[in-house]
């Protein structure tokens, strides 16, 4: 049996290394979950494929939240991880409108409540506004990116972006987000 | 209550956005829902920048999950350094033990082949023995006091344990007219006539002045089926017994 020491002493490891954007470490999760989150799927009517995406879902997941400082760390990263899988193969197995198995939520707990926000990353909406950034080309998809996804602040994007200072961050974003409007207006 | 209810907070785009990034207090959030709740303009303004926001954030997934799906190729295409560690201590370990089986199985039957470089049968005689060089292969001061010459110091028998073979060694003196021309050989050469009979195996070396004086502390050690080590008066001579010594 797994010293639970060792095993918090590990996630704490990974979690320093997330925090500084050390990639690797998703690499690291990734591969320590792999086996238990494949069969975990493939009991309860998946494919290794759907275990492949959604355990990279989970841990991109993570990752976010961490950086955007929503992850509290209440027990094990493989259990988070674990959650996490559950939460987006429920919704997936709801949307693809198949039997979802009777013992699926009973064995995993309930950490990761999806929001609204959740729901709509995995929509046509969002994808057509990701695939409109692509179009907006940079330094606009940097910035929103450095802002809404990585959630740095104005400071910390004018410093890695060389800016002036937060107030010009603040008004180049808030032209850049007109801009993607406008070009969404456009393709709708 | 009815007074946030009236407040078109969403018509602020900070505010907006502070309610889809969750960067409110609960209290905030829960005003804002409520408001949210009675007015549909604000509820579309919320909805659009929910959908915004959810693309970007899309967009930064897909490219992290592009850079970790690299990762994890690359780490299939060349391995950690831990699993290359593992392979190369392995392989590490796999050639020390072949070398060391090799120089074992070569040791052995290399020390015969350095002895059978050196044996040379040089006559018969008379059907009874054949000449073989032993080598002198090690060097030492001889004991003290071991020098002193007696008939029974010239010869000695011994049973090779364990194999219940007989083994005399005799010393010899060479003819006058062979210890000239076998002074210019190899001084750690021993030339030795080998005779096998049904008591056993007869090793005399003759000796030129110098290398063996007597026996009396003579040990013999098998090494291998067909060699032989002979310790004496300091020296230590290998021998390669042809067709080996048991028979």
């Amino acid at each position: 049996m797994e010293n639970p020491l060792t095993i918090l002493q590990s996630d704490n490891r990974i979690l320093d290394r997330i925090r500084a954007g050390d990639e690797k470490a998703l690499t690291m999760l990734y591969r320590d979950n792999n086996r238990a989150v494949t069969s975990f799927i493939l009991r309860n009517n998946g494919t290794p494929e759907d275990a492949d995406d959604l355990l990279q879902e989970a841990v991109v997941i993570l990752w976010e939240k961490v950086h955007g400082g929503m992850f509290e760390q209440t027990a094990k990263l493989s259990t988070f991880v674990f959650a996490v899988v559950k939460n987006l193969w429920f919704r997936r197995l709801a949307r693809r409108k198949k039997e979802i198995p009777q013992d699926m939520e009973a064995d995993i707990p309930a950490i990761d409540v999806p929001s609204p926000l959740e729901d709509l990353i995995e929509s046509e909406e969002a994808e057509t506004v990701k695939k409109t950034l692509d179009r907006l080309g940079n330094p606009c998809k940097q910035l929103l990116l450095l802002y809404y996804w990585e959630e740095l602040s104005m400071e910390a994007i004018a410093q890695q972006m060389g800016f002036a200072g937060a107030d010009t961050v603040k008004s180049k974003k808030y032209q850049c987000k007109k801009a993607l409007e406008r070009l969404l207006c456009k393709n709708i | 209550m009815q007074e946030h209810l009236n407040i078109h907070w969403a018509q602020n785009s900070d505010a907006v956005e502070d309610f889809v990034l969750s960067r409110m207090d609960a209290a905030g959030l829960q005003r804002c829902r409520l408001h949210l709740a009675e007015c549909s303009e604000c509820r579309g303004l919320v909805e659009h920048e929910q959908v915004l926001v959810a693309g970007i954030k899309r967009h930064g997934r897909n490219q992290l999950r592009a850079r970790l799906q690299q990762s994890l190729a690359s780490d299939e295409r060349n391995p950690s350094g831990r699993q290359l560690f593992i392979s190369l201590a392995a392989a590490l370990i796999i050639l020390a033990i072949g070398l060391s089986a090799i120089i074992y199985i070569v040791g052995s039957s290399g020390k015969d082949a350095q002895l059978r470089t050196r044996e040379v049968a040089l006559a018969t005689n008379e059907q009874k023995g054949i000449w073989i060089y032993g080598v002198v292969i090690s060097r030492k001061a001889p004991a003290a006091g071991t020098h002193a010459l007696s008939s029974a110091s010239q010869s000695k028998t011994f049973v090779i344990k364990d194999h219940d073979v007989r083994c005399t060694i005799i010393l010899r003196q060479l003819p006058a007219d062979q210890s000239q021309e076998e002074a210019q050989m190899n001084a750690d050469d021993v030339k030795t006539l080998l005779e096998k009979n049904e008591n056993g195996i007869v090793i005399s070396m003759y000796q030129l002045p110098g290398k063996v004086e007597e026996l009396t502390h003579a040990t013999i050690e098998p090494v291998s089926a067909d060699s032989l080590l002979v310790r004496c008066d300091g020296l230590t001579i290998a021998y390669h017994i042809p067709g080996g010594w048991r028979e």
